[in-house]
């Protein structure tokens, strides 16, 4: 039986998780341009696999509600510029530059950001309910 | 003639309640609107309804109709992930998930102001006595 | 209606007023059968519990998703109440009126 408290924990995760994602995203934006980093070679677009479980009947209330499974570098191969002055340029000539996409990072962050706002209708919505359910008691 | 031999109260009772699993279940979809490969389910509101009246403790669901997927993927294509925008990758349709959201909180105040009316007149009856 | 109350004309400066025919104040002549006060509270009681009934019924009506608009539950549910609470207020009455008589002095 899913308690009371289910929904507001279960929303609770899911502001988590798209707060990962916009942070991801920031990052992802903010080093775009990054051609090297301390592990070696360009910056990597970085983005979160999310896991959760559908409601079943008789489901443990903890499975509920969405965790970021893991953070990982989008495996897409890097963008190579022809840029022969630049003392990043390998022996061709070609800079290697992160495969971040400006129009795709724009197009995740609205995304997490529409996602956020429902996860808090889902809490203001719990709140309201259980003011009603408190009328119940007054005099 | 619906829920005989249950009287009002109960019966308001057991569609709150009804109300607040729905919601958890709302809200599950809710939170797996960016899960690769989730489906969302829907609670079978009177279903679930009599098995809450009849004492028993079970939800009954409907997962809706899951759209054939590359399951066999554990990590999904990410040409999917930079199109999030479409949301291509699981069935979570966000509209509608608020649409049904607003329409179960309605629902739960309904009820509720419902239910809070019958106590208030057992208790008016009792102050007209006094 | 030009003599509702049957007070009767007036002769010669007195009026004529008779109770039993004024208890029966109707614009038509045919006699009514008067109901005796206790069949009145009977049938009073009888429509209150008839509109509770009705409330009852509407309210499972709505949850069961027979009755989509919440309106009819809601009118159903204040019409019950309103007539529930006349009825404790004419009973009120009568209890008092029934103690003051009581009260009084022979």
């Amino acid at each position: 039986m899913l308690e009371a408290i289910s929904a507001r924990e279960i929303a609770v995760s899911g502001l988590k998780a798209q707060r990962t994602r916009m942070n991801l995203i920031a990052n992802n934006i903010a080093n775009a341009m990054t051609p090297t980093t301390a592990k070696g070679g360009a910056f990597r677009r970085q983005l979160a696999i999310l896991s959760g479980e559908s409601v079943q009947s008789g489901i443990a209330p903890e499975k509920l509600g969405v965790k970021v499974e893991r953070v990982m570098s989008d495996p897409s191969p890097l963008r190579q510029v022809y840029e022969p002055g630049n003392p990043y340029a390998n022996a061709d000539g070609y800079v290697e530059y992160p495969n971040v996409d400006m129009a795709v990072e724009m197009a995740d962050l609205v995304s997490a950001q529409r996602a956020y706002e429902a996860n808090i209708a889902v809490l203001v919505s719990g709140r309201r309910m259980t003011a009603k359910a408190l009328e119940i008691i007054q005099v | 003639m619906a829920f005989p031999g249950v009287n009002s109260v109960s019966v308001l009772q057991g569609a709150m309640r009804t109300c607040v699993q729905n919601h958890a279940v709302i809200a599950n979809n809710i939170a797996n609107a960016d899960t690769p490969n989730f489906t969302p389910t829907k609670l079978d509101f009177q279903g679930t309804l009599r098995e809450t009246l009849e004492g028993r403790g079970r939800v009954t669901l409907r997962k809706t109709q899951a759209r054939h997927l590359d399951i066999t993927r554990e990590i999904p294509r990410f040409e999917h992930i930079a199109l999030s925008s479409k949301n291509d990758y699981n069935k979570v349709d966000l509209e509608q998930e608020m649409a049904n959201l607003s329409e179960n909180t309605g629902n739960y105040t309904i009820y509720g102001s419902l239910l809070v009316k019958q106590f208030k007149q057992v208790k008016d009856m009792l102050a007209g006595l006094r | 209606m030009s003599d509702p109350l049957n007070i009767g004309p007036i002769t010669g400066g007195r009026i004529e007023i008779d109770p039993i025919s004024m208890r029966q104040a109707s614009p038509s002549s045919t006699p009514v059968e008067g109901k005796s006060f206790k069949d009145v509270l009977a049938d009073t009681i009888g429509e209150v519990q008839r509109l509770q009934t009705e409330a009852d019924t509407t309210i499972k009506q709505l949850v069961s998703g027979e009755i989509k608009d919440v309106t009819e539950a809601m009118v159903a549910v204040e019409k019950a109440d309103v007539s529930f609470q006349t009825m404790m207020a004419v009973r009120n009455k009568i209890v008092a009126a029934y103690e003051e008589i009581m009260r009084m002095q022979v």
